[in-house]
């Protein structure tokens, strides 16, 4: 399979100078009267640049909107159909479905297909045809949306119909919404069947692989999704951190959007996870001081009365094990501080895995870098001189230099796959959560499209929205 | 708001914990949650749902009729912050809308 990607990448690369934007539409005639995209409900307002008078215009405006950005990114001679519509879906006073999209339909061994026996989502597939492949019906991607967030009996969320990125606490920003289940509908996604207790099939064509999955790369096997049977496929699915995203676009385009990892050298170099206080960052060059243990200089748990060091700590690092929940890591970082430390080493006690870094303390600063490390790396930790420093080269959420998928062991029916590993960072488009629901970059999504056999209009897209419109902010 | 305070004998300070996804514990659902027949379509890989049509000339073209779409969902946490998750698996989604934690909520 190897060859037939190589074969893909100089395709491109020959279509290169007859490049045209996509066009995207949005088909609402599934919606009826007064419904939907058709509702007819007056808009007190325009809201975030979206100056549609009625609820459904500002909805047709936002999809317009995420269907516009991504054909300004996509080749495409064929005009590509979205078949959209607003629904009663599942909503309550604290949980709903958003939406859904996903291709209508796959197509392989098709003329002008880069390889054979692959299924390739409608939309790409008919690009790389140049001509609907499906004629008569249109539609290349479905998505349905819940309309009861707009007053639905009993919901508590709502839609967020601004185009600027700035969704009202508690509002949900379909823009950003929008954009993320097209890319889906454009091919983002496996169609393995891995979840859910199924048998890990290729379920497009006949048992044939998508476009999708055959970039899928098991590093602990050394084998693509495509060179594997079902049972290694199902096992893949939860093989995280070693199921990546084997394609070379995207390999390219990591640095240009995730963040280099933290890590601590003392004896030999070990990975670190930065704990989640906002001004507890690493500066440049990193902190290099002696280090102390905590726990023998201390006096017992931290959080009691604080470590009374009695000065040992001072222009020190120090080093304790993870107290877990009782007494987190931000915790014993502001304490460490308050006796004069530079850094913080936090040890897991746990065979495997790091320190949970997240929790916050929300009415204190912590202003020193501290960091969590496995039980595993504790060794490599030096006394007299250790640096808690970023990585030049190792960035958070690859695995080797690729990044991994979002494939988490925990999960006992299996995973989806079809999203990056929601340990990135920075934030991704194409990450399964959201957190603030908020992009203005599409990151490393088109270099996906790439690698499953899009042709870019640019080499490697870096799309502001808008300037005012951050992730993470 | 599920936060901790602790007070500190010592350095007489008010703690109060910014709580991590993993202390957010459940939010509470008011009421069953009951997918529509369009979601649950959504969520189907199952083959039966899917026409395949083979052309004389070697294309073969897979009608997924609704099925096979990655689904995003949301929820409240008790907090107030809104958390949003996007899968193809419909018990993945369940255990989203009943508030249990996920993998990769601790970042």
């Amino acid at each position: 399979m190897t060859a037939a990607r190589t074969w893909v990448a100089a395709a491109v690369l020959s279509f290169g100078c007859s490049l045209q934007a996509a066009t995207i539409t949005v088909d609402t005639s599934g919606d009826g009267p007064d419904e939907g995209f058709n509702d007819p409900t007056p808009v007190v307002s325009p809201v975030g640049g979206n100056d549609g008078t009625t609820l459904g215009q500002q909805r047709l405006n936002v999809f317009q909107a995420a269907a516009d950005q991504w054909g300004q990114l996509l080749d495409s001679s064929v005009t590509i159909v979205v078949a959209a519509t607003f629904d009663s879906k599942f909503c309550s006073g604290n949980a709903a479905t958003l939406g859904s999209a996903g291709p209508t339909h796959s197509v392989n061994n098709f003329s002008g297909a880069p390889m054979t026996d692959v299924a390739y989502p409608a939309a790409l597939g008919d690009s790389l045809a140049g001509t609907n492949l499906r004629p008569g019906i249109s539609a290349d991607i479905s998505a349905s949306f819940n309309s009861d967030l707009d007053g639905g009996s009993g919901c508590g969320l709502n839609w967020y119909y601004g185009l600027d990125g700035n969704p009202p606490g508690g509002a949900i920003n379909l823009y950003s919404i929008v954009l993320h289940e097209l890319a889906h509908g454009l091919g983002f996604a496996s169609l393995t069947a891995v979840s859910d207790g199924q048998d890990g099939s290729f379920s497009g064509v006949d048992g044939d692989p998508d476009a999708f999955s055959l970039n899928l790369l098991d590093q602990q096997e050394n084998l693509f999704w495509d060179e594997m049977n079902n049972s290694q496929r199902l096992a893949s699915a939860r093989n995280d951190p070693n199921l990546v995203w084997g394609g070379s676009a995207v390999a390219a385009d990591t640095t240009n959007w995730l963040d280099f990892a933290p890590e601590v050298n003392g004896t030999s170099t070990v990975p670190a996870v930065l704990g989640r206080e906002p001004d507890a960052t690493i500066p440049p060059g990193g902190v290099t001081a002696s280090v102390v243990d905590g726990d023998t200089l201390g006096d017992g748990d931290a959080c009691d009365d604080g470590f009374n060091a009695g000065g040992a700590f001072n222009g020190n690092i120090v080093l304790v094990a993870d107290a877990g929940p009782t007494c987190p890591p931000a915790f014993q970082a502001f304490f460490a501080e308050f006796e004069g430390a530079v850094g913080l080493i936090v040890v897991s006690t746990e065979p495997s895995g790091f320190p949970d870094m997240s929790i916050t303390i929300s009415n204190q600063d912590v202003n020193i870098p501290y960091v969590g490390i496995e039980s595993g790396s504790a060794a490599a930790i030096s006394f007299p001189s250790t640096t808690i420093r970023t990585s030049t080269t190792t960035l958070i959420g690859e695995n080797n230099g690729q990044i991994r998928m979002f494939a988490p062991a925990t999960f006992d029916d299996g995973s989806s796959v079809s999203h990056w590993t929601s340990d990135a960072t920075g934030d991704l488009l194409m990450e399964p959560t959201a957190g603030d629901l908020a992009f203005d970059q599409v990151d490393l999504t088109p270099a996906a499209f790439q690698d499953m056999g899009w042709n870019l209009l640019t080499g490697t897209p870096d799309v502001i929205l808008f300037s005012s419109f951050e992730a993470g902010e | 708001m599920n936060a901790r305070v602790i007070v500190v004998p010592l350095v007489s300070l008010l703690f109060i914990f910014a709580a991590g996804a993993a202390e957010k514990g459940k939010p509470e659902l008011e009421k069953p949650i009951q997918l529509s027949e369009k979601t649950r379509l959504a969520f189907d890989r199952s083959p039966e749902r899917a026409q395949v049509h083979q052309h004389a000339d070697g294309m073969k073209v897979v009608e997924f009729n609704g099925t096979r779409q990655m689904v995003m969902m949301a929820r409240i946490g008790p907090d107030g912050t809104v958390e949003t998750f996007c899968t193809d698996s419909e018990h993945q989604a369940h255990q989203f809308l009943t508030g249990e934690a996920l993998p990769g909520e601790e970042k």
